[in-house]
């Protein structure tokens, strides 16, 4: 009687622990060893902390953070390689979509204020979000404390008095949201899906890119314009007071001269002033991700909505300019007129340059203050300080001013060894943008360099 | 009609069988009686947390509070109603049957109460463990953290241990069938508990490859075995006749322990994992309709010609709909992992309409037909018929609105995707599904609060009006004369 019950249950339980040796262990063993794809990285001490409140929070629950070899997963970026989970352990895969997929979220919203809005009301940038909000991450002070920044919450949503201040949780989650970049893999291509269904469904867009084709559709247009620009242009074209610009009487976007516009489109923007206020976040490229019709759509559903008249532009414009032609005659006459800060190039000429520390100061806090703090102190063990940093309280600019356009890496400042990187902001500042930066870090928290000018940082932009 | 060599163990042996005296009996409605009143609390606190969650679809903005917040009560629904509910459910139901089908008492009363502390300690300690934010990564179902989870393998070993004595003093030669499948769950899922705990040889993609394997193996090789377990016994049992096939029933083990641990994979189709692993699964997938198939034909054939019956005997019809959940249930999931369907539903609210589809449809009208088949004859108290009545429609009525909603928005959604439509339509699009199954939530927790109801009046409340669950024998049929 003991034979017959160790012959079922012993063969039952044998039999399944080779299956499981063979469908479970062994794979998990093997592809543990999965070695890093290029360009993966590991994460940060602080992106690591992030990482732990997204999965304390549940939010791999509706966010999955795997892109699969289907046209329909495009958006959310190239299909997933085994490399790019080597340093996840847990994983955070997912299994369901109520939101989106977080693959690439650090490049498609890289703005950080967009992320703190968004945690702290998600309905604040996305009116239909059924995301709940995390004010459980963030605190509300009468007063910014000294290296804080408020979140710049839009009225309605905001707390009926007091600053809405990231708590060091959120500070860290959005840290890990940033991260989440997926890195390029070289000479992959994406060969539009792996059959079923959804193949058909693959839209191909660039085959009416013809110049004759082309004619405007209002609903791609703008349901374009809702996949890729509303979650912080918003819906109505307003923005974000104080966090993202308006499109609607935006000079740039109701100008004659689509330049400005499709450029921005393509290659994103950072700091810049519209309508004299400065707008500090970060919009990213879409050169990348969009055809030449798909932007065209979009630059025409804003140049034609909210009551903006501009002319529509055309497939073949949007070429040109992405391939650095300048326009036709006809339309590069306006372009001096755009009545706008966002072109600071046109009084960088050396003569007219006097330092606005106000200017210097909001650029500052746009771009540097984030690692270097408000103070001027930096972080400990994490970001040099400028006070009383010798390359910046210097006689001589060179080394301040090619740090700044050149970004660095391992710098050793009072003794101590700084590992994080600094990015290098040659290609998203002016020359009179730098200077002012530069002048007001020289001249603040006790610094008294000579000032610069925007020749100077000319100069050291042409030296290399 | 279908008599084979082993059809004397075919037919479950009877009560009268038992070797104990009242005292064992006693002891023995004891423990089912605990195990059925933990897995009723772990119900209704389990559903009520999901109800809540479905309510949050609706409202974001309620009790959006860190303790509160969706992501950390959601683990804890799913946690609660698994390891809580349907597993303490289930084992009750188990206990019962390898004591009565041996026709011996239980080895020790005391080790199966120490399963059951086990069992909630765990459940509690995993509870509050999540909303604190102590959650492994978002695995799904083995979201607590390992000393917890060994806690529950733990209560898996004390069982089994217990349940294997048991048989081992059994007075008849064959193993009734149904202790294949109870003993087979409890040992596959030690295996599962440990190869899902033990964290050193799973980083990155390696543990991509477990997640796949533990999600779909902590239920197929768990919830189902048991449930099919009390099937081969409460079905014959209810009915007083054998059942219809018991080589079938053997079949349909070995193919289960077959194609079963193999189609995890399924869950992560175009993933990273490598494309063999995701075939075999797919491939293995379509395997279990021989399982699921020769089941389930296995459990309408036992009730054929009694099928007018099922409404004269609420036991029956509780069984009735978890066949008919686990054949519609698994067929689906056979179905959903097909690449080309996968690429519709995967990530879609599809998915979780197949999975209360199965885990309630099949696993938890499972749980309540053992109950209702069996507690009454342990404790001598049955429901009220009205309690029964309402318990059964509102649950099945709740359950299909919630299913059917979900299949259909679940649809809709992955068609948006799929026209490549900007991902927030597919939000917008499921709301009135939203709505629909928070409808269909609301009466499925109704009906809970009946059935506690009357869980107590067959523990320690006063018996109802309902008739024993052995069903009148029906002299028309021949072979139930003969």
């Amino acid at each position: 009687m003991k034979k017959k019950m160790w012959a079922i249950f012993g063969g039952a339980l044998l039999l399944y622990v080779v299956i499981v040796m063979f469908i479970a262990v062994g794979p998990a063993i093997d592809l543990s060893m999965t070695p890093p794809g290029p360009g993966v990285e590991p994460l940060t001490p602080l992106q690591e902390e992030g990482r732990q409140v997204f999965a304390s929070n549940g939010c791999g629950y509706c966010h999955t953070q795997q892109v699969r070899p289907l046209p329909e997963d495009k958006v959310f970026g190239r299909p997933s390689a085994p490399g790019d989970f080597a340093y996840q352990t847990p994983e955070l895969l997912g299994s369901e979509r109520t939101g989106p997929d977080l693959t690439n979220v650090g490049n498609t919203k890289p703005s950080d204020v967009w992320q703190y809005i968004h945690l702290y009301d998600p309905r604040a940038v996305e009116p239909e979000s059924i995301m709940p909000n995390f004010k459980f991450l963030f605190r509300v002070v009468d007063k910014v404390p000294e290296g804080d920044t408020a979140v710049p919450v839009p009225a309605a949503f905001a707390p009926k008095r007091g600053y809405v201040i990231p708590t060091q949780k959120a500070k860290a989650l959005v840290a890990y949201l940033l991260s989440l970049k997926q890195p390029a893999i070289p000479g992959y291509h994406m060969n539009g899906g792996m059959g079923g269904p959804t193949s058909v469904a693959s839209s191909a867009p660039a085959g009416s890119a013809a110049a004759g084709g082309y004619a405007f559709d209002p609903a791609k247009g703008q349901q374009l314009f809702t996949a890729n620009c509303s979650a912080c242009h918003q819906t109505t074209g307003e923005g974000i007071p104080g966090a993202f610009p308006p499109l609607v009487n935006n000079p740039a976007v109701d100008a004659a001269d689509p330049t400005l516009h499709i450029e921005t489109i393509l290659h994103g923007a950072h700091g810049k002033t519209i309508a004299g206020k400065t707008y500090s976040s970060q919009m990213p490229p879409f050169a990348g991700q969009l055809s030449d019709v798909e932007i065209a759509d979009i630059a025409n559903h804003e140049r034609t909505s909210w009551g903006n008249h501009a002319k529509e532009v055309t497939p073949v414009e949007v070429a040109a300019i992405r391939a650095g032609k300048p326009l036709g005659a006809a339309s590069s006459a306006p372009a001096a007129s755009a009545p706008t800060g966002s072109a600071p190039a046109a009084s960088a000429a050396a003569g007219g340059y006097t330092f606005d520390a106000a200017k210097g100061k909001s650029l500052f806090t746009a771009n540097c203050s984030a690692c270097h703090q408000a103070t001027g102190e930096g972080i400990p063990g994490a970001f040099p300080p400028l006070k009383g940093n010798a390359a910046v309280d210097n006689a001589d600019p060179t080394l301040h001013l090619h740090t700044i356009l050149h970004g660095a890496h391992g710098v050793v400042v009072g003794g101590v060894k700084y590992s994080s990187a600094m990015p290098p902001f040659a290609g998203q500042l002016s020359d009179t943008e730098i200077a002012d930066i530069a002048n007001y870090e020289r001249s603040s928290w006790g610094n008294h360099a000579q000032p610069v000018t925007p020749a100077d940082v000319a100069k050291v932009r042409a030296a290399k | 009609m279908a008599v084979t060599a082993q059809s004397l163990s075919s037919a479950p042996p009877t009560a009268s069988a038992t070797t104990g005296g009242p005292d064992d009996d006693h002891a023995l409605a004891g423990v089912f009686k605990a195990y059925t009143v933990s897995a009723t609390f772990w119900l209704i606190f389990g559903t009520a947390v999901g109800l809540l969650l479905a309510f949050k679809f609706g409202a974001p903005d309620f009790w959006a509070q860190k303790y509160l917040t969706f992501g950390r009560l959601r683990p804890i629904h799913t946690n609660s109603v698994f390891y809580g509910f349907a597993s303490i459910g289930l084992v009750g139901c188990a206990y019962y049957i390898v004591a009565r089908s041996c026709g011996t008492k239980l080895y020790s009363i005391r080790m199966a109460h120490v399963g059951l502390w086990l069992f909630n300690i765990a459940a509690v300690a995993g509870t509050i463990a999540l909303d604190l934010g102590y959650n492994w990564g978002d695995l799904e179902y083995r979201e607590w953290p390992w000393p917890i989870r060994l806690v529950f393998f733990a209560a898996l070993v004390v069982n089994v241990w217990n349940m294997l004595a048991t048989i081992a003093r059994r007075q008849s030669h064959d193993i009734y069938l149904s202790n294949w499948y109870i003993i087979g769950g409890f040992l596959w899922t030690c295996i599962i508990a440990l190869v899902a705990i033990l964290p050193w040889y799973q980083k990155g993609l390696g543990q991509v490859a477990i997640s796949g394997y533990f999600m779909h193996n902590a239920v197929g090789m768990w919830f189902t075995p048991i449930a099919l377990g009390i099937f081969y016994y409460a079905i014959p049992k209810v009915l007083s006749r054998p059942i219809y096939s018991y080589a079938l029933g053997v079949l349909a083990f070995w193919t289960n322990l077959f194609f079963y641990p193999m189609l995890g994979g399924h869950h992560f189709l175009f993933s990273p994992l490598p494309w063999w692993l995701q075939t075999t699964a797919i491939i293995a997938s379509v395997g279990m309709l021989v399982p699921v198939f020769g089941g389930s034909a296995n459990y309408l054939l036992t009730m054929r010609g009694r099928y007018h019956g099922r409404i004269e005997s609420y036991p029956l019809a509780f069984l009735f709909i978890g066949v008919l959940g686990y054949l519609i249930g698994s067929t689906q999931g056979t179905v959903e992992a097909l690449r080309s369907m996968q690429a519709v539903w995967h990530f879609t609210d599809f998915t979780v309409g197949h999975s209360h589809l199965t885990m309630y449809g099949f696993v938890t009208f499972a749980v309540w037909g053992g109950i209702y088949a069996l507690l009454p004859l342990a404790t001598g108290k049955n429901p009220g018929r009205l309690g029964l009545a309402v318990h059964f429609w509102l649950a099945l009525v709740g359950v299909s609105i919630y299913v059917i909603a979900l299949s259909i928005g679940g649809t809709i959604q992955g068609l948006d995707w799929i026209n490549q439509k900007p991902f927030i339509q597919s939000v917008v699009d499921m709301k009135p599904f939203y709505l629909a199954r928070g409808v269909g939530g609301v009466l499925m927790f109704l009906s809970h609060l009946v059935f506690a109801w009357n869980v107590w009046r067959m523990t320690a409340g006063r018996s109802g009006d309902a008739h024993s669950p052995i069903m009148e024998p029906e002299g028309t049929e021949a072979e139930v004369a003969a």
